[in-house]
């Protein structure tokens, strides 16, 4: 009603309409508070529960120490080094600018940029402590301990970095750390790892991950909204990583590196009983050192750009055609199939034709009559394109896949180790979608054509021969200690193939490979060493197509790229064979005359314990460009 | 006429009015003890007793509202809000800095907010200048020029501290009033075009960018309802109190985290939970229930407060009562809106349960000039009993109507037609479609003013 009369007496004023608006307001405002709490606390209660308990407990990391990783007769090769830290608690710090000023004067360090960095750091959590300065050397840390009391909200950290003991040692071996990456994350190996925790990306610190990083502790606290540790709750304490025992020896490894200074190649000296890796070299080299605490950019760059890929290890992940140390796998073979015996006896007369295709011996006036012990000395080629015509590629691809695990990667200790290819019918059709070409038998008879092996898996195939027929399991890997020594994993040989063969047809091949090194017009005589008798095969394997070889053959140089690679694989003692010793070398040209004798060098400081190598060979090396530096024996 | 008595009281007095303040300063108290007991910083009690102390100083100075006759209010009205004024002046000149504004006087040992004040300041003036006047068609645009003055100085002025929320805030304590009295249709046109206006120029058309050049805005402020719209932005600063009262009050589920077990509060991440988030506080450790209590006490107040606006008999006491459950209303309003993240963050606090005595004085006060309103109704009867069951309550003791009952029927809709027993007419059945014909009929022929003819 709009007739107000406020005179006494008369009829009051009605409100009605209003009051009933009001309620009306008045409702609503309170039923949508009411709906709104009901969503946060009912509907979405346990969702903000969880949120708030998150809130206020704060898991604590306690740092955990890496396992450490020795050669076979224990000396350290990869350690823990101390990199001191200093951390700043904000809410301690009485006079901001006094204790700038003193740290700069402390530690001799730019006063400016000591500011800026104190800016930086959170201002939140002020009660929490931050990293200030990383990298304190032992003089720093001297100097600041002597002020100590002085500096309110400063306090020292310690932390662990990983540190090789060995300037350029086996980099490709033992690896580097960097940070996880996202999709390891999401590994099983890296459970429990965080962003940014720093793990093996190669050789064995990524292969051994699981067992040399350890069990990282945790501290369960309740803070405050500022970051203030109220009670602690729950502590699991760290357990450090194991230790890592391989089964290098330490003084091969040196001088396998040295004599690989001006190559690229790769040498693998293996034990053909258990064959564990002796020493495993691959050239060029890069510096682990440049790893600690993270990898520089320009660093990277250059490494990655390198065109002779010093990151690659060639030992393992280099696929090679294996040139004429094939024919071990191939007279091995050829026997167990029963196509020849070692009497068998093909003429050689210098090449074999198969329509107008021309398959020719490396001798071009040819060996004549050729039985299995010259065709080893002479590595006469004709004589192996009859035995791969005898086999037929599937038997020769089966074979050599079975008794060598040429092929496919036998699962040593490094992630990086790669198969190979051996081909056949199958794969011909699958890979170019053509049927296999009977003529395409012949260079892969001889280690070339489509055939590709690893340094790794030519010395498998020494091992094979030396030790009678047995393919074990190569590894790097020798005993796994816990922290405190006691031993929790011992690497045993474990067989993967017995070669089904006479024994006197194993040693007809064995004597041949004898023959190659000792035997007058072996092939392999440079291979040879005072007081022990050598046993080997040399290769050379081309890389070009003989037609491309046309082109440079009017008397022009042969580009480094083009020439062909040096292989010699050889075993000793020939009776009682103990090392098998693979060197590769890359574009270097005839084995006989390059590999040769640097597996001649390795042997003879295998069986004299009195070599050493002084001086390691230079970072990224530029084997097209010698410098002269011949290493130091 | 008669004078007041204990029947009278009886009859007159409202108990969910006079108990809902006073059960929700008890649980202000508890949560004020159950905050001063967190972990972390020093044990401070001293909010708690502090605040027992204003409670006990303000309920029992506020019993002697009773014994005057709130008409009384009228003859201070103007002397009250000349002197709320000049103190807003004052704390310009004289006020104590804190928190980048200057709002309070010091006070001994105490500091004065004196925009509470001038709240309820400006309601007992309003509610004066209104019921001196008569406004058979609603207010027109020239009732509205005195009115609309004395409620902007005090908000530029308190705008000026700055304090942007209780400027607001006092400008929708007094807007219910001016409803309550009825405005014209064209004067409501005109103010919701200029609503509308306004906020496609402020948030279309770049008014943020021309406001925030003449500093009548900071921006801060802009700063806030950004963060409002996505507090995830801002972790650290505005956005970061929304999400932890959003914790706290979640975590508290149905039942609650106990007295004294709310995490949020006790490590402390929740904000002022002693005075602002103070309903976060008590939603956090007693849960939907307890919150549910506490918007069901406050509604009750609210009832029983439109039940006296209805008893009043008077205008005055209505538009009193109106002004001043409006002024808790908003406030309580705001302030739960805002903890629960559906409102900016504006520094208001929760009548009767935030801690601070300004606050609790002044929300006790408006209680104790409602309930006097209330129970001086009888100042406009003859008897204690009204037979109009439009004005009196049927619950209460109804003698038989003094004449025989008349035929009731509902009141006509057109209002030209006389009313034969306007006593006895029937609560009318469709009120919101009376308000509409009311409101937007066209005024009666010939009109009293014939300025009003466009």
């Amino acid at each position: 009603m709009s007739s107000v009369s406020p005179t006494f007496g008369e009829n009051p004023p009605d409100y009605g309409s209003q009051i009933f608006w009001l309620k009306v307001i008045f409702g609503l405002a309170l039923a949508v508070l009411a709906l709104r709490l009901w969503y946060l606390q009912i509907v979405a209660g346990e969702e903000y529960r969880l949120k708030s308990e998150k809130n206020h407990s704060s898991l604590i990391d306690i740092p955990t120490q890496r396992g450490l990783i020795f050669d076979r007769h224990g000396q350290t090769l990869v350690d823990n080094d101390i990199s001191y830290d200093l951390l700043v608690t904000p809410a301690e710090v009485s006079d901001q600018k006094e204790l700038i000023d003193e740290v700069a004067g402390l530690i001799g360090r730019d006063r400016a940029d000591l500011e800026k960095k104190f800016a930086s750091l959170s201002k939140k959590h002020k009660y929490n402590s931050h990293l200030w300065l990383s990298g304190l050397t032992r003089a720093d840390l001297a100097a600041l301990e002597t002020r100590h009391y002085d500096l309110d909200g400063v306090t020292i950290q310690i932390n662990s970095v990983r540190k090789p003991t060995r300037e350029n040692f086996a980099p490709h071996l033992i690896g580097y750390l960097a940070e996880i990456s996202p999709k390891q994350l999401g590994e099983p190996t890296y459970a429990g790892l965080k962003q940014g925790a720093l793990v093996g990306q190669s050789g064995v610190e990524q292969s051994m991950e699981a067992l040399l990083h350890g069990k990282k502790g945790q501290r369960l606290t309740t803070v405050d909204s500022q970051g203030r540790v109220l009670e602690e709750l729950k502590a699991d304490y760290p357990e450090p990583g194991h230790n890592v025992i391989l089964t290098l020896n330490s003084r091969l490894q040196r001088v396998a590196q040295s004599l690989l200074a001006e190559h690229a190649g790769a040498i693998v000296v293996l034990d053909p009983r258990n064959f564990e890796i002796l020493a495993m070299a691959s050239s060029p080299t890069f510096n682990l050192n440049d790893f600690v605490g993270g990898v520089s950019v320009e660093r990277w760059k250059s490494l990655n750009s390198d065109p002779f890929h010093p990151m690659e290890n060639r030992a393992v992940g280099g696929q090679y055609p294996p040139g004429s140390t094939f024919k071990i796998a191939m007279a091995l073979t050829a026997l167990s199939e029963g196509v020849i015996t070692p009497e068998t006896v093909f003429s050689c007369a210098g090449a074999i034709f198969l329509g107008h295709s021309r398959f020719g011996c490396w001798a071009r006036g040819g060996h004549g009559a050729v039985n299995l012990h010259r065709s080893l000395k002479e590595s006469c080629d004709v004589y192996y394109y009859e035995v791969g015509r005898r086999l037929g590629i599937d038997r020769l691809a089966n074979g050599v896949r079975e008794n060598f695990g040429l092929g496919r990667a036998l699962g040593m200790d490094l992630n990086t180790e790669r198969g190979g290819l051996v081909p056949n019918q199958a794969w011909k059709l699958k890979r170019f979608g053509k049927p296999w070409n009977f003529g395409e038998t012949f260079p892969v008879s001889i280690g070339q054509g489509y055939l590709l092996t690893t340094p790794l898996q030519v010395a498998q195939y020494t091992a094979v021969a030396a030790n009678g027929g047995t393919l074990f399991r190569p590894h790097l890997v020798k005993e796994v200690t816990d922290f405190e020594g006691r031993l929790t994993r011992r690497v045993e040989p474990e067989v993967i193939h017995q070669l089904a063969l006479r024994p006197d047809y194993i040693q007809a091949v064995r004597k041949g490979l004898d023959a190659v090194v000792n035997e007058p017009g072996g092939t392999g005589r440079r291979g040879q060493i005072p007081g022990v008798r050598v046993a080997g095969k040399t290769g050379t394997s081309q890389v070009i197509s003989l037609d491309r070889y046309q082109l440079y053959s009017r008397g022009g140089v042969l580009p480094w790229k083009y020439r062909e690679h040096a292989w010699f694989t050889a075993y000793a003692p020939v009776d009682n064979p103990e090392v098998v010793v693979t060197v590769l070398l890359e574009h270097a040209g005839g084995g006989g005359a390059n590999a040769a004798p640097l597996a001649a060098k390795l042997l003879a400081a295998y069986f004299d314990a009195s070599i050493d190598a002084n001086i390691m060979p230079p970072y990224q090396a530029q084997p097209d460009k010698p410098t002269g530096w011949r290493g130091d024996l | 006429m008669k004078r007041l008595g204990f029947e009278r009281v009886k009859e007159n007095f409202s108990l969910p009015l006079a108990l809902a303040p006073l059960a929700l300063i008890a649980i202000g108290l508890i949560n004020l003890y159950s905050v001063s007991s967190g972990v972390g910083d020093s044990f401070e009690s001293s909010h708690f007793t502090k605040q027992l102390g204003f409670a006990t100083l303000g309920i029992v100075g506020l019993t002697f509202i009773f014994l005057f006759d709130y008409r009384r209010v009228k003859t201070i009205a103007w002397a009250l809000f000349v002197i709320s004024i000049i103190l807003l002046v004052m704390v310009r000149f004289f006020g104590v800095h804190a928190g980048g504004a200057t709002r309070w006087l010091p006070l001994g040992p105490f500091r004065f907010q004196p925009s509470e004040l001038t709240k309820v300041s400006l309601v007992f003036l309003l509610a004066h200048w209104f019921a001196k006047r008569s406004y058979p068609q609603g207010l027109d645009f020239k009732d509205l020029i005195f009115p609309l003055i004395f409620a902007l100085i005090p908000f530029v002025l308190i705008l000026k501290q700055p304090d942007l929320g209780t400027a607001l805030h006092l400008l929708l304590t007094v807007t219910p009033l001016f409803f309550f009295v009825r405005l014209r249709p064209r004067v409501l046109v005109a103010l919701v075009s200029l609503l509308l206006t306004a906020t496609v120029w402020i948030f279309c058309l770049g008014g943020q960018n021309f406001l925030l050049e003449r500093k009548i805005i900071k921006p801060y402020h802009l700063d806030r309802f950004k963060y409002y719209l996505a507090p995830e932005e801002s972790p650290n600063d505005q956005g970061w109190q929304i999400i932890q009262a959003k914790s706290a009050i979640g975590s508290g589920q149905i039942l609650g985290q106990g007295f004294r077990e709310g995490s949020q509060q006790k490590y402390g991440f929740l904000p002022a939970p002693e005075t602002d988030f103070a309903f976060a506080a008590l939603a956090e450790e007693w849960g939907f229930v307890g919150a549910s209590l506490i918007l069901l006490l406050f509604f009750s107040l609210f009832w029983s407060a439109l039940g006296v606006v209805r008893r009043s008999g008077e205008s005055f006491g209505a538009y009193l009562t109106v002004g001043l459950i409006s002024l808790i209303f908003w406030q309580m309003t705001i302030n739960i809106a805002m903890v629960l993240g559906i409102f900016p963050v504006v520094g208001i606090p929760l009548p009767f349960i935030s801690y601070g005595g300004s606050s609790l004085f002044i929300s006790l006060l408006s209680v104790a000039v409602i309930a006097n309103v209330g129970l001086n109704r009888y100042v406009f009867q003859e008897e204690a009993v009204k037979p109009n069951p439009e004005v009196w309550e049927r619950g209460v003791t109804q003698p038989k109507p003094p004449v025989a009952e008349p035929v009731r029927r509902l009141a006509p809709l057109n209002p030209d037609e006389p009313e034969p027993y306007p006593d006895h007419r029937l609560p009318h059945r469709e009120p919101w479609l009376k308000f509409l014909v009311k409101t937007f009929r066209p005024p009666i022929f010939p009109p009293d003013d014939p300025s009003s003819f466009n």
